[in-house]
């Protein structure tokens, strides 16, 4: 722990150390070596940033997806399924209603970007669309080996999508607004929480 | 009621208006600047910024290329990509299609391309519903009202106001402290409506030529709804929105959030390429006057723009008056600039008279568009190609011509000889002019000729030519007295070449280009044989080394010496800070401390920051921040003589900001400044004296 500042002389290191729950939980799974050293950095430059941006984040233990605690009636995106089979048990596909409001919605994540605190989500159907568009509470997995620390990272990934997906979003947070005397409100016509999971899968 | 009462209630309007904006300014002061600091990580504010203006001035080089490689990709994907000239074309396209789609509802994301076209009265008008569904752009569609910013289109409704208006239009009460409700019931109402509509709409804040990708950022979610649930989605979208790679596209969305709201990305990047399975697409790219622009060389870089607002949060005036009479459809400053070609010279002709030309959205906009410069381009056009001004032309003439002023002045310090008190005239009729803000006294003697007595200094030493600036050496000539002795105090030879008059600022400012040549040619060949010239005013400086390049862009002959002779032309005090050694300054602290405003254009134009603090410091006199000090103190431009009430505010604004300070002396290195503050102290009763950096650090020569 010696090495903290070292390792952390970045300024968004503040909000996160700001919320003394994260630096609890953070620290503990320093300890229990969850993050490899090279790592380290980015981990917490996205987990700073996604905090920044409104996000929950948690890290789900090794193997640990089958645990996931989802509301009875969360939907999940056929991205997340077919990443995460472990999932099929709990799966309900969201109906092409837009009139449809879901309690929670599970969406996986192709990439997390440090420096926004973003993730990337491919959602090329509409019903997959509808997940993280229509959730009340959006839920988004994250494998831990895919958090890369610049936008450049997202460039990549879309420049060398061939061919690009139709529908493509760097999702951070929940939705917003301070149109009404710039006062920041929380959920307008998305969800009004957002959680990062970050899982990490078996090498 | 009667007109007496509506204008005061349009006045009382105006000025909550102006307060909701002030504190919205100073919020987002604090929060770009924030996270503009962060880019230092990734290359930094400038770096970035002028990636993005090349990206698009290369778009723009092979616009042709890119708008046929963007239409092949998005085609690729599915979608169907038109080219379209004007707003007219644009609306027939779209309106037809609702009609081909049999579409009675559009549900829109927000889009300024829409405003511009004026969209939504053209469905109207053909018996389609658009229905906005940005929480603002809702608000102010069912006020029956008009977006007055770029990025926050009901910054302009009050709490209360929108609260009447939800429950006039939803038929139940609502609590005007309870935002949240408000904005939840935004979602319920319009949930239904998206799930009605058969086609959504949305603009398009980048388009990426390399793959057809339409990129839109939000924060609501509603674009994303647009975009996804009916089954036609139509983007509309100017063809200025045209970068190459996502590379570029990517740099864009480091720079676009930060300047719009502040934040380092928005909830929501959309990458768009094509429809939906079970989907159409249909991008209108509208051209609409921007091919136009980009063939007038001192105007193209507002294609640019990515519609950030941040011009608009810097701006003073627009701080004052609001979107709604700063700009016409786009607001703000790039809203003054692009008016013209999209709605007509006209359109823009009220708008640009409030410019202060404080530079303040040149210095701030992150696509690095010369805004300031390019609204004086508007005033000249404006004043060359619409009828009027007869009086303006007859007063800046003769104001050109030296001996004329000079005898003017002469006469009217004669004449007001008896209402001078100190520095300030106390004339006794009140006009919009003078009602808040006293005019100065006239002296009997101006610098030149108080000068001319001084003993001869040491030809031996480098010299300097002195450009005393108009206002230090008829109006404020203590000003002008003190520079040269701290300038020969410094170790120079100085030299005050008796041909000078004015450097053509004012006439310049005024959008009279021609007299404003006239007088920089003048100004040009008196100062061009020396190495260094320097002058009390900045304002001169800007106009020198900055402003003449511009004047002279189509006569080489004298573009030629006004690129000679700009680099050469000094400020004061940023002569005199770089070199505080050499000034023998008396070591003992002065008691009094002073408070700084720093010439707007100092820092926005000349690239100057804590000179005038470090100087004072030098010379043992301490300094008090002010809360605002690089903000405009409404003397700039031709809007104190143009727009009074607007100049009154911004100044009204500058006082609080010094007062809060708490120290009664100010010091500001622009003489234009000097004597506006005074005046306005003057009228407001204020306790505050105001001086030039050179009065003050005269009195600190340890050998006076």
């Amino acid at each position: 722990m010696a090495s903290d500042t070292t390792i952390m002389p970045d300024d968004r290191w503040r909000y996160w150390v700001a919320r003394g729950d994260y630096r609890q939980q953070m620290t503990a799974e320093l300890a229990s070596g969850w993050m490899i050293d090279g790592n380290q950095y980015t981990m917490r430059r996205f987990f700073a940033a996604a905090v920044a941006a409104g996000c929950e984040v948690e890290y789900l233990p090794v193997l640990g997806i089958a645990d996931l605690e989802l509301a009875d009636d969360a939907v999940i995106s056929s991205g997340a399924l077919g990443r995460y089979p472990q999932l099929a048990p709990k799966a309900i596909l969201p109906r092409e209603s837009p009139l449809m409001t879901f309690s929670e919605g599970v969406v996986a994540g192709e990439l997390g970007v440090a420096e926004t605190g973003s993730v990337l989500v491919v959602e090329n159907e509409l019903s997959d669309r509808l997940v993280s568009m229509m959730s009340e509470h959006l839920t988004v997995l994250l494998a831990a080996d895919v958090i890369e620390d610049r936008l450049d990272a997202a460039t990549a990934w879309l420049s060398a999508a061939r061919p690009v997906p139709t529908y493509v979003v760097l999702l951070t947070g929940p939705s917003r607004t301070a149109d009404i005397e710039r006062s920041l409100t929380i959920g307008v016509q998305g969800p009004s929480t957002t959680r990062v999971i970050i899982v990490e899968e078996e090498p | 009621m009667t007109t007496g009462s509506r204008a005061t209630e349009d006045q009382r309007r105006q000025e909550r208006l102006s307060a909701v904006l002030l504190d919205f300014q100073q919020a987002w002061r604090t929060d770009r600047g924030d996270r503009i600091a962060q880019l230092d990580d990734v290359g930094g504010f400038e770096t970035l910024r002028n990636g993005l203006a090349t990206a698009k001035r290369e778009s723009r080089a092979h616009w042709d290329d890119q708008i046929a490689a963007f239409t092949a990709h998005a085609q690729e994907a599915g979608a169907r990509v038109v080219l379209v000239d004007s707003a007219d074309a644009a609306n027939r396209y779209i309106i037809d299609l609702c009609h081909e789609k049999r579409a009675e509802l559009v549900v829109k994301g927000k889009s300024m391309a829409t405003e511009e076209i004026l969209l939504n009265d053209a469905l109207l008008e053909a018996g389609i519903t658009p229905l906005e569904t940005d929480l603002g752009e809702w608000l102010v569609q069912l006020a029956g009202d008009r977006p007055s910013h770029l990025v926050m289109p009901a910054i302009h409704m009050r709490r209360q106001e929108v609260a009447a208006l939800l429950e006039r239009v939803l038929e139940r009460s609502f609590d005007p402290d309870d935002i949240p409700t408000m904005v939840r019931a935004a979602r319920t109402e319009l949930r239904e409506d998206f799930a009605r509509a058969s086609v959504g709409m949305t603009g398009a804040n980048i388009l990426v030529a390399e793959s057809g990708t339409v990129v839109i950022v939000c924060n609501e979610g509603n674009n994303r709804m647009s975009v996804a649930l009916p089954d036609t989605h139509i983007v509309v979208a100017g063809i200025e929105k045209m970068v190459g790679t996502f590379a570029e596209a990517m740099n864009i969305i480091r720079l676009l959030p930060r300047s719009a709201t502040g934040q380092v990305i928005t909830t929501y990047t959309n990458f768009i390429t094509g429809p939906r399975p079970g989907q159409e697409q249909h991008i209108v790219l509208i051209d609409n006057g921007r091919t136009e622009m980009n063939r007038r060389p001192e105007y193209a870089d507002a294609l640019s723009c990515i519609r950030c607002g941040a011009c608009a949060n810097v701006c003073p005036s627009f701080q004052v008056v609001g979107g709604h009479r700063f700009g016409h459809i786009y607001t703000g400053p790039i809203g003054l600039v692009v008016t013209p070609f999209h709605h007509g010279l006209e359109a823009a002709a009220a708008p640009q008279e409030l410019c202060v030309s404080c530079g303040a959205c040149t210095a701030v906009c992150p696509a690095e568009i010369p805004l300031a410069q390019q609204i004086l381009q508007l005033r000249s056009d404006v004043r060359e190609q619409l009828p009027g001004g007869v009086l303006r032309r007859l007063l800046l003439r003769s104001f050109g011509r030296r001996w004329l002023f000079a005898a003017a002045l002469k006469v009217g310090a004669v004449l007001t000889r008896p209402f001078r008190r100190g520095p300030i005239l106390r004339v006794p009729i009140t006009t919009k002019w003078t009602s808040w803000r006293s005019p100065p006294s006239l002296p009997m003697l101006p610098a030149r000729h108080r000068l001319r007595t001084r003993k001869a200094s040491d030809q031996h030493l480098p010299t300097v030519g002195i450009l005393l600036q108009c206002v230090s050496d008829r109006v404020a000539p203590d000003i002008a007295v003190a520079a040269v002795k701290l300038i020969e105090a410094a170790g120079y030879n100085v030299e005050i070449p008796e041909s000078q008059h004015c450097c053509g600022l004012p006439a310049y400012d005024g959008g009279e280009w021609d007299i404003a040549r006239k007088m920089a040619r003048d100004t040009l060949r008196t100062f061009e044989r020396f190495e260094t010239i320097v002058t009390p005013a900045p304002s001169c400086v800007v106009a020198m080394a900055h402003e003449y390049e511009n004047l002279f862009r189509d006569d080489p002959k004298w573009l030629r010496v006004a690129q000679e002779v700009g680099p050469k032309v000094r400020d004061l005090v940023s002569f005199l800070a770089a070199q505080t050694e050499k000034v023998p300054f008396s070591v003992n602290p002065l008691p009094e401390p002073v408070t700084v405003h720093r010439f707007c254009q100092s820092g926005n134009v000349l690239g100057h920051t804590n000179e005038q603090e470090r100087l004072l410091s030098a010379a043992g006199i301490q300094v008090v921040n002010q809360a605002e000090p690089d903000v405009c103190c409404g003397f700039g431009g031709s809007t104190s003589a143009t727009s009074p009430g607007v100049s009154e505010a911004i100044a009204a604004r500058k006082l609080k900001s010094l007062e809060a300070a708490g120290v009664s002396t100010v010091v500001t290195d622009n003489p234009g400044c000097v004597l506006h503050l005074q005046g306005v102290f003057d009228a407001a009763g204020a306790e505050m004296k105001v001086f030039h950096p050179a009065e003050i650090l005269e009195q600190r020569l340890s050998d006076r």
